[in-house]
Formats: C-alpha cells, structure tokens, sequence
C-alpha cells in the first residue's frame, strides 16, 4: 500500500477517457482522505475537493457529517465510493483490521442495495515507499479483483432495524 | 380524599412519563447495539472476502 493507491490505481484500471470526461457524466468515484493530510490548506482542499476526495477526521467517529453526505450522494445518486476500509497506510504486506464506518454506510443506504465489489493490491508500497515522495519505476504492482460481496440478507436486516 | 386525588394523579402521569422515557431509551439502546452488531457482521463478511483475495494475490506473485 502507499499514499498513491488512490487515484492511482483505479486511473490505471479505468479507461483514459472515463476521469477526463467526469463532467459529463459523473461517475468518478468519491473517496475520503484525512483532513490532516489532504486538506491542510486552502489550495490542497480545493485540489482534492475538484477530485472528489472529502475529509475526513480521524478518530472523530463515525457521526461525522462526511459519512453522512457520501450515504445521500449514494443513495440518491448511485454515486461510486472507494474506501481502504483499514483506514491507514500498512506496508508489510498484511491487513489492519476493518473500520466499521463502511457498514453503517451501507446499512443507511441499504434500501438502494449497494454493490460491494472488493479488490487487493500489493507491489505499491515499492512505488511508493514510507515517507518518500518520489515514485519508483520499473516495479510490478498486481491487482486481483474480486466477485461482488452477498450482502443481501445483512442490508435485510440492516433495513428492518431501521424501520423498528 | 379530594385533596389526595391530584398528587395521586401527579404522581401517576410522573411514573409514566419516567417509564416512558426509560422504554424509549430501553429501545434505542437496543437498537444501537443491533446496529453495531450488523456493522460488526457486514465487515467480518468484507474481511473474509479481502483475506482470500490478498491470499489469492501472494499465490499469483510466487
């Protein structure tokens, strides 16, 4: 993993046209990056806010107006939302546990029926090493994508304990 | 008699009010903990299906 996972990655999985033809048709993905990092400043807010990366605060909680907003622009758009549910940056080839903020996001959006479609990734921490900012070429980074996730019987459930 | 009736009736409504509000809080907590039990299930469903593709993924690269 390294800090360019996103957008890198999905850039290179896209096709060319499709980020570059965004304001047509608005199916770029959303994603959340730290407030700390992504939106320092003014001039860093605004880049990544025209990339449609929202800040997010760490150890805030998932009450935070954020999660909120990406559940509408799910719901009611059937926008894109990419996440790294570990939540942080792990280099060694192994996986943080979870975040639990995804869940309650697609509990709230579970009337639409989201399609979860996971993937794994390793060779970017090459690319991109701890603390460096400078790319390394000539590395091979694999991507294996993986069937959507059933979930259909959890958003069920999800659905019913709205409802009571 | 007459004088006790309003306290009585005070003290009634009093009691139903706290036990209303106990309930509704009974329920929301249940709800609460329902919720994070869902979370907790969804993510360990997403945990299990990202272990096997990481584990797919090391296989590809030996």
């Amino acid at each position: 993993m390294s800090t360019l996972d996103d957008p890198t990655l999905l850039t290179a999985m896209s096709p060319l046209g499709f980020f570059f033809t965004e304001s047509r048709h608005g199916r770029v993905r959303w994603t959340m990056c730290a407030n700390d990092m992504c939106h320092k400043n003014k001039l860093l807010s605004d880049f990544f806010l025209s990339g449609k990366t929202l800040p997010i605060v760490r150890g805030a909680g998932q009450q935070q107006p954020v999660l909120t907003l990406v559940a509408e622009q799910l719901r009611d758009h059937g926008d894109w939302l990419h996440v790294f549910p570990e939540g942080r940056v792990r280099q060694d080839g192994q996986m943080n546990p979870l975040k639990s903020g995804l869940a309650n996001v697609l509990c709230d959006v579970a009337d639409t029926k989201p399609i979860v479609l996971p993937f794994h990734h390793s060779g970017m921490e090459r690319v991109i090493r701890a603390h460096t900012a400078r790319p390394m070429i000539n590395n091979r980074v694999r991507i294996v994508v993986g069937e959507p996730i059933y979930l259909d019987d959890l958003l069920l459930r999800c659905r019913k304990v709205r409802l009571d | 008699m007459s004088q006790g009736a309003p306290g009585l009736t005070h003290l009634l409504r009093r009691g139903s009010s706290v036990y209303n509000h106990s309930f509704r809080f009974v329920l929301h907590m249940q709800k609460g903990e329902s919720q994070q039990k869902l979370a907790r299930d969804i993510m360990a469903r997403v945990a299990s299906s990202m272990e096997q593709l990481r584990e797919e993924n090391q296989r590809d690269r030996l």
